[in-house]
């Protein structure tokens, strides 16, 4: 695109603008990423809070140290259990509410399978709680009514990082279906009237004509939901801490994921070496991803 | 002739099918929609129950007896009116900063050329991998080193500009004719002026998407909040939220009032502005 001409010599505004933002930028992202680099080679001393420099050795260490592997094999697991839920599941339901004619009964849908995006997550985190509570909570409850034995869900070690995924796909389902839906209302009418002429079935409407309009949005949705899944905190933060075993990423360990161990080792233990090195290690699975997401951004506007 | 009947009656056919199928749809959308939002309406309908019928099996949906009793605990026993307080002040700050820097920023590098504009761009878009949860440890030892602890400025300070956000910007902003900034130049106007009476009416809705979806962000953020502050009254909602069930460990009627206390600012926010949320998700598809 042509720039504004130029009327007077060189033109201040632009610099006054663009070099504060640059110093902020440097300040408050590239230099901490630098930090956390250094503190990632580094081993810090507690207490008189002294640097010295180990090389790879944090590195070396979570390589070998089965409980990285445990948090990473779980955020995988996490991410995987949410790409194939959400994703299909949000499409469904646009397409859904697409097809519904009537204005009332489609805002009702959308508005109810948007609310959870609306609610604070601590909020959902707290409710969850309860209808998870082994004695007290509803979930026991209504699998009661089917004869079903009562579960301790988020004490469970092996179905609490499950129990959390549902409580995250419950949440993030509504905002990728209004992307979803966003993009199938940007489908022109008359491709579907041609396939009408041609008397063509649903499976091939969605086939030929939906999903191959559709499939920029679609691959967005994905690789947003991975890097959102990859990231998860708040959710498993808030909903094993406050358990009886009262740890995050409890019990033993079996919500553990890498953004919370990162955060137990530099906080709780003050291995400032090792939350680093975890952190080093996350910012590059997701900077693959969101190079991924950023050029399909540019598949989208040029669309 | 024969050949239109059979026409008419396949259409006829089709409609029929399409009539059954709908109610199908139907039942299938309702479904997942009372599924998504009963445990919401649960959450407001118990904060309104007293403590024993909260713990009564089976449970009660509507509450037999509504009181407002749990929000009165809540506000005497802890500084919740302070917690609020704490989010809605940093989250209001940092988004309106946030939206005008952005859209300022966006402007300059839409429109104008200047001394390392292209490294510029580059080193800002960049920073769009790097998330907050990788940011906190450094960002910690950083507030540690000024003594920044436990201060709205630490909580504040660091989200000021995001590379999303001002990508955003630059991508609306690129869309307005350069004829409109030029007129005004030769009017006489100075950039800040065609910033505030030009650029900013134009992007209107790309800025109100950028200021929910931040508004919202801010408001969500528990890692640094819980980092970052330790002192009760710095506390923001959501790290009062995170530490409640540790504190009252299964009093549930309290925690469905908090809970619902800390929603309906956002809620608020989205009924006012529903119709530019769900626009500007559509303009956008992000998610921080």
């Amino acid at each position: 695109m042509k720039k504004l001409k130029r009327h007077k010599g060189i033109v201040l505004f632009p610099y006054l603008v663009a070099y504060p933002v640059l110093i902020y930028v440097m300040v408050f992202l590239i230099f901490p990423i630098l930090y956390l680099l250094f503190l990632s080679l580094s081993s810090t001393d507690q207490f008189s809070k002294v640097s010295i420099f180990k090389g790879l050795d944090n590195y070396l260490i979570l390589l070998k140290d089965e409980l990285f592997w445990k948090a990473f094999k779980q955020t995988f697991i996490l991410t995987g259990i949410r790409v194939i839920t959400i994703v299909p599941l949000s499409l469904l339901i646009a397409m859904g509410i697409n097809n519904i004619k009537n204005t009332h009964l489609r805002n009702f849908y959308s508005m109810a399978y948007f609310s959870p995006v609306i609610t604070t997550t601590t909020a959902i985190a707290l409710v969850w709680m309860w209808i998870y509570d082994p004695t007290l909570g509803l979930a026991n409850y209504i699998l009661s009514l089917f004869g079903i034995p009562s579960q301790s869900f988020l004490l469970n070690t092996h179905i609490a990082l499950f129990s959390i995924a549902i409580v995250s796909i419950w949440k993030d389902i509504g905002w990728f279906m209004i992307i979803f839906l966003a993009g199938l209302q940007g489908i022109p009418e008359h491709l579907y009237e041609a396939g009408e002429i041609d008397g063509i079935n649903n499976w091939s409407r969605f086939r030929y004509i939906t999903f191959p309009l559709l499939a920029p949005t679609f691959l967005l949705i994905m690789v947003v939901v991975m890097i959102n899944s990859l990231r998860e905190f708040t959710s498993i933060f808030v909903m094993t801490r406050g358990t009886i075993s009262g740890e995050p990423g409890g019990p033993v360990n079996s919500t553990l994921t890498l953004s919370v161990s990162m955060y137990k080792d530099a906080f709780l233990y003050n291995k400032y070496g090792s939350g680093a090195a975890i952190a080093i290690i996350l910012l590059i699975i997701l900077g693959i991803f969101t190079i991924a997401q950023f050029r399909l951004y540019r598949v989208k506007w040029e669309y | 002739m024969e050949n239109k009947l059979t026409f008419d009656k396949k259409i006829g056919n089709r409609k029929k099918s399409h009539s059954i199928s709908n109610i199908f749809l139907n039942i299938f959308l309702m479904a997942g929609s009372l599924i998504t939002i009963m445990p919401l309406i649960w959450m407001f309908l118990s904060s309104l129950k007293t403590s024993k019928e909260i713990i009564r099996m089976p449970p009660t949906f509507f509450p037999t007896d509504p009181t407002l009793h749990n929000f009165k605990e809540l506000f005497n026993t802890l500084p919740f009116m302070r917690f609020l307080f704490n989010s809605l002040l940093v989250t209001i700050i940092s988004t309106v900063i946030l939206v005008i820097i952005a859209a300022l920023t966006g402007f300059v590098f839409a429109k104008f050329n200047f001394y390392g504009k292209k490294i510029i761009y580059s080193i800002i878009l960049s920073t769009m991998m790097i998330v907050d949860e990788i940011l906190v440890l450094p960002l910690y030892l950083m507030i540690t080193k000024v003594h920044l602890n436990n201060t709205y400025a630490a909580l504040i300070i660091p989200f000021l500009v995001t590379g999303f956000a001002v990508f955003l910007m630059r991508q609306f902003i690129t869309t307005i004719p350069n004829e409109l900034i030029e007129a005004a130049v030769i009017d006489g106007a100075d950039y800040l002026k065609i910033y505030y009476k030009i650029i900013i009416p134009l992007i209107s809705p790309a800025l109100g998407a950028l200021a929910i979806f931040n508004f919202i962000w801010m408001w969500n953020m528990l890692m640094w909040p819980v980092i970052a502050v330790d002192s009760e009254e710095m506390m923001t909602l959501q790290v009062a939220l995170s530490r409640f069930t540790s504190m009252y460990l299964t009093r549930y009627d309290l925690s469905m009032a908090a809970a619902t206390i800390a929603t309906i600012p956002v809620l608020i926010v989205y009924l006012f502005l529903q119709r530019m949320f769900v626009r500007g998700i559509a303009l956008t598809g992000i998610k921080q």
